[in-house]
């Protein structure tokens, strides 16, 4: 579904990116691992069209898109979840949600996934009207992810979506991203710094190296690996609720 | 007298309104003072002064005409004198509408001359008696049009599927692009809007004034800035109370104070000071209009 061939990327003269070569298939979960400024988010940016490559392809259904801009890649079905949320805080949770389905037209639609997003996070419809900056970082959370689904992702890609979240949501995220895919079939690109719980809900997974893939396979070969283990899993994840 | 006073301020008030909306706007979306933004004004009462002239039409067909070229005017200037400047230099816009304000000027001399064009009678004028109080056409004309804009424009930004475009790339432009809002064309469009309620606001001057000059687009670009500051960045409400109490509080200083000497800008300024020291956020507090 999603195939990137020696994508280099980064910002002004450096690159953040080295020949990058990832592979998503339709109704896989695979994680991206890495340390801090390993290049996750500058992959993620650039497959949404935010950065541009400087070398490389990014194919989507045999098409290329490297280069597109970001809107029109939200509409080929290419929807991300960015790091830090990305909540609009001066509107209200049911305007963010609008934002989610800003390119459909398909009012029944809308409002079928709409209540769809309301029997997964039950406590974004009871905070509808109130201003989404004053949501809890949790609650932001599952709005980020509720208005990503508004948009009908054919590809949804999430940037770390435990980070900042206390024990209890980080629990909660992972749960929701493994019924994403068991129950209702979404295709995910998933960048997490929680390698043990990212590797529990995929299949596969790669690890970055300042800006370079180092290591890829199955997910349970890579909870085996030792590399992984000493630098991935001996660490406990960072929760701090914000 | 208080009462008369009240609505000439209100009048001008307006006009002040309408300046600054657009520059909170274009500040909102873009983080850019456009400094160019009393020449597109200026432009805009040049442009509606040929439009009334020539076509010798009515005002509700020429007024939304010159608002269309003015807007178009405003669009130009992004595509050509913003869009292409490179974003990680920060003064490059700023610098570059500081460019197009000289640009225009000098044009606009060019083209008008240095001195006073005689505006048409885009209206007849007609002064209404109410009790006590004398009320000119332009007057209610001008108060009724900018109200009507201003209401349009909120439920617009507040309501709309665009205007909720506008605020999330008010908010930030990645997220909007990652929502799928084309963020460019809500750029242009919101040059496009600022700009049209610019020259709607130069035509208004043409027709209280009687003249206008290469030179209006000063004095009305740093009003609509200290109403901007008074209304808080980016805060379309604000900056329509904003500019209604400047221009109360600018027409009763000169009530209130001697007339030998001149102290409505510096009245104005003042407070702008007052306000950039104790309240640099603005009455009304930095944000697009909420829903
Ligand atoms: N906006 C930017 N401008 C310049 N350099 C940047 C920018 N964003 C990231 N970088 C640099 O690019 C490299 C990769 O950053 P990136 O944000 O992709 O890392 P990451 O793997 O997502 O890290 P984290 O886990 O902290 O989110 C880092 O060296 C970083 O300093
Ligand atoms: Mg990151």
């Amino acid at each position: 579904m999603l195939s990137i061939e020696d994508l280099s990327a980064g910002y002004g003269k450096g690159l953040a990116l080295h020949g990058v070569a990832i592979k998503v298939e339709k109704g896989e979960v695979v994680v991206l691992i890495g340390a801090n400024g390993a290049g996750k988010s500058t992959l993620l940016r650039t497959i949404s069209g935010v950065l541009r490559p400087k070398k490389g392809h990014i194919l989507f259904q045999g098409q290329k898109i490297e280069g597109n801009k970001p809107h029109s890649i939200v509409k080929i079905g290419i929807v991300q979840v960015p790091e830090g949320r990305g909540i609009i805080s001066r509107m209200t949770v049911k305007e963010n949600l609008d934002m989610g389905a800003y390119l459909r037209s398909d009012k029944d639609g809308i409002i079928g996934d709409l209540e769809r997003v309301f029997e997964k996070f039950p406590r974004l419809r009871e905070r509808l009207g109130q201003n989404a900056g004053t949501l809890s970082g949790g609650e932001q959370q599952m709005l980020a992810i509720g208005r990503a689904l508004l948009a009908k992702p054919r590809l949804l890609l999430m940037d770390e979506p435990s980070l900042g979240l206390s024990p209890n949501f980080v629990e909660f995220v992972f749960e929701t991203i493994h019924e994403l895919r068991e129950k209702d079939g979404y295709t995910i690109l998933l960048v997490e710094q929680n390698a043990n719980q990212a590797l529990g809900v995929a299949d596969r997974g790669y690890v970055l190296e300042t800006g370079r893939i180092v290591l890829e396979g199955e997910s349970q070969a890579l909870r085996d690996n030792e590399e992984v283990q000493r630098a991935y899993l001996g660490r406990s994840a960072r929760t701090v609720e914000t | 007298m208080i009462l008369q006073q009240l609505i000439n301020g209100l009048m001008l008030g307006a006009t002040y309104s309408l300046v600054a909306i657009g520059y909170t706007l274009i500040f909102g979306v873009l983080g850019l003072l456009h400094f160019a933004h009393g020449e597109v004004l200026m432009a805009g009462a040049f442009m509606g002064l040929y439009i009334i002239m020539w076509s010798g039409l009515p005002l509700y067909i020429t007024l939304p005409l010159a608002m269309v070229a003015t807007g178009v005017l405003g669009i130009i200037i992004d595509v050509l004198a913003i869009r292409p400047l490179k974003k990680d230099f920060h003064l490059a816009p700023l610098l570059s509408t500081i460019g197009v304000t000289i640009i225009l000027q000098n044009l606009a001399v060019k083209l008008f001359g240095g001195y006073g064009t005689r505006f048409p009678e885009a209206i007849e004028t007609v002064n209404y008696k109410v009790g006590p109080l004398l009320i000119s056409s332009a007057n209610i004309l001008i108060l009724g049009v900018s109200l009507f804009l201003m209401v349009v424009l909120y439920f617009f930004i507040a309501k709309t599927k665009i205007g909720k475009a506008m605020r999330t790339v008010a908010e930030s432009h990645t997220t909007a692009g990652l929502l799928g809002v084309n963020v460019d064309l809500i750029v242009l469009l919101t040059f496009g809007i600022a700009s049209a309620l610019a020259g709607t606001a130069g035509v208004m001057i043409g027709i209280v004034f009687h003249a206008i000059t290469p030179f209006i687009g000063l004095t009305f670009a740093l009003k609509g800035l200290v109403v901007m500051l008074i209304g808080g960045l980016g805060n379309v409400v604000g900056a329509m109370i904003g500019g209604l109490i400047l221009g109360m509080a600018e027409v009763f200083s000169i009530v209130l104070l001697p007339t030998e000497i001149n102290l409505q800008d510096i009245f104005s300024f003042g407070i702008m000071i007052i306000i950039l020291i104790f309240k640099p956020t603005g009455l009304f507090g930095t944000r697009v209009t909420q829903g």
